[in-house]
């Protein structure tokens, strides 16, 4: 079986910063993979990458075995992406988000209208379909944007920091519509994430990211067993990246968490 | 993966062509922007002050003032279309900056 998401010695480069550094990573098809890693570690430049966002500097990549440099449109609609960012709009409806969705990934109307009852009766938004986004709580609009990325029903789903902002009851409910949503569909998911606890309770492997090279990989158990007996996965993360996760980021990205977090609190 | 294995795969449905797509994607991004309008219609009346300001303001000043010389035509009627323009270009200016912000400065 083919590899859902592989990278050959990825890398991109900001003027003189290496943000990814030669990366060769392999995601399963039908796995919930994390890659975790401290601010700034590269794991957003690599989802870029893949999504076709941005070009790598060097390497090569397959995304549902498509290039992400020559067959950009195929990788396009083999996935979907939910950003770090705010992406639903406020000033419309859940519905009318889906419809957008739908309609930019030329869902024929019939089958569009149909998915987006299911889809809005699956993540639990159906009574509040018709009223607008910005009534609603972070957790629902995590929903609607993980809903909208799978609309088209995406080999591959990219979440970027997903639960960033959310209270642990929201954040408890968008890791229970991920499981059934990988469950029922069998959808493999790439998400990053620095939430260690996130990672534990959802993905069946994880990648640690430190300065744009991968230091880990493996089950989270097994990592937190080949680090000590009674390590647990945060153990694991300051035992790779060296850091304290108190430590990690720059002004920037304190000021966008905290704008992300406004934008969904 | 071979090529093979990817022509096997069923296409859910069709893709419309490159131009097709362009003109679908222009009208689903400008039919949002109506429905937003019609959530929330005072929109409209923030919209209109600035054109208002100046038809009302500087028109009515300088058609005072006459001190630009526009031949048999009123002030006013020589301000008008120019200041539609304006409001058409600014606004198409300022929603396109959004869609480039948007899309290509988002962080990584």
């Amino acid at each position: 079986m083919p590899q859902a998401i592989e990278t050959r010695e990825l890398t991109r480069r900001f003027g003189t910063v290496t943000a990814v550094d030669a990366l060769s990573l392999a995601v399963r098809p039908g796995e919930v993979f994390g890659l975790l890693g401290p601010n700034g570690a590269g794991k957003t430049t690599t989802i870029k990458m893949l999504i076709t966002l941005l070009p790598p500097t060097s390497g090569s990549a397959t995304v549902s075995g498509y290039d992400v440099i020559a067959d950009q449109r195929l990788v396009r609609r083999s996935i979907g992406y939910v950003p770090q960012l705010l992406s639903s709009d406020g000033a419309l409806s859940a519905r009318e988000n889906l419809d957008i969705s739908g309609r930019l990934y030329h869902i024929p109307s019939a089958d569009r209208r149909a998915r987006i009852s299911e889809a809005l009766e699956f993540m639990g938004l159906a009574d509040v379909a018709d009223n607008l986004v910005r009534t609603f709580s972070g957790g629902m609009i995590r929903r609607l944007e993980i809903a909208q990325a799978m609309l088209h029903r995406p080999e591959i789903l990219f979440l970027d920091e997903p639960t960033v902002g959310l209270d642990p009851v929201a954040r408890r409910a968008v890791w229970e519509h991920v499981r059934r949503l990988r469950d029922r569909e069998g959808t493999t998911i790439l998400l990053t994430t620095h939430y260690m606890d996130e990672a534990a309770e959802l993905c069946e492997r994880v990648g640690i990211m430190h300065l744009g090279k991968l230091v880990a990989l493996g089950t989270p158990a097994s990592l937190a067993a080949e680090v000590g007996p009674a390590a647990t996965l945060d153990d694991v993360f300051t035992h790779y990246t060296g850091s304290d996760l108190d430590e990690g980021g720059t002004y920037r990205d304190v000021a966008r968490t905290r704008r992300t977090a406004r934008r969904l609190g | 993966m071979t090529s093979l294995e990817r022509a096997a795969r069923p296409a859910a449905w069709a893709e419309p062509t490159a131009a097709v797509r362009f003109v679908l994607d222009a009208w689903t991004v400008a039919e949002a922007e109506l429905q937003k309008l019609v959530h929330d219609p005072t929109e409209l009346l923030t919209r209109a002050v600035q054109p208002i300001l100046w038809l009302l303001v500087f028109g009515q000043v300088l058609a005072r003032a006459r001190a630009i010389p526009t031949g048999q035509l009123g002030y006013i009627d020589f301000l008008a279309p120019g200041v539609l323009a304006q409001s058409a270009l600014f606004s198409a200016i300022f929603f396109g900056i959004a869609v480039i912000w948007e899309c290509c400065t988002s962080t990584w």
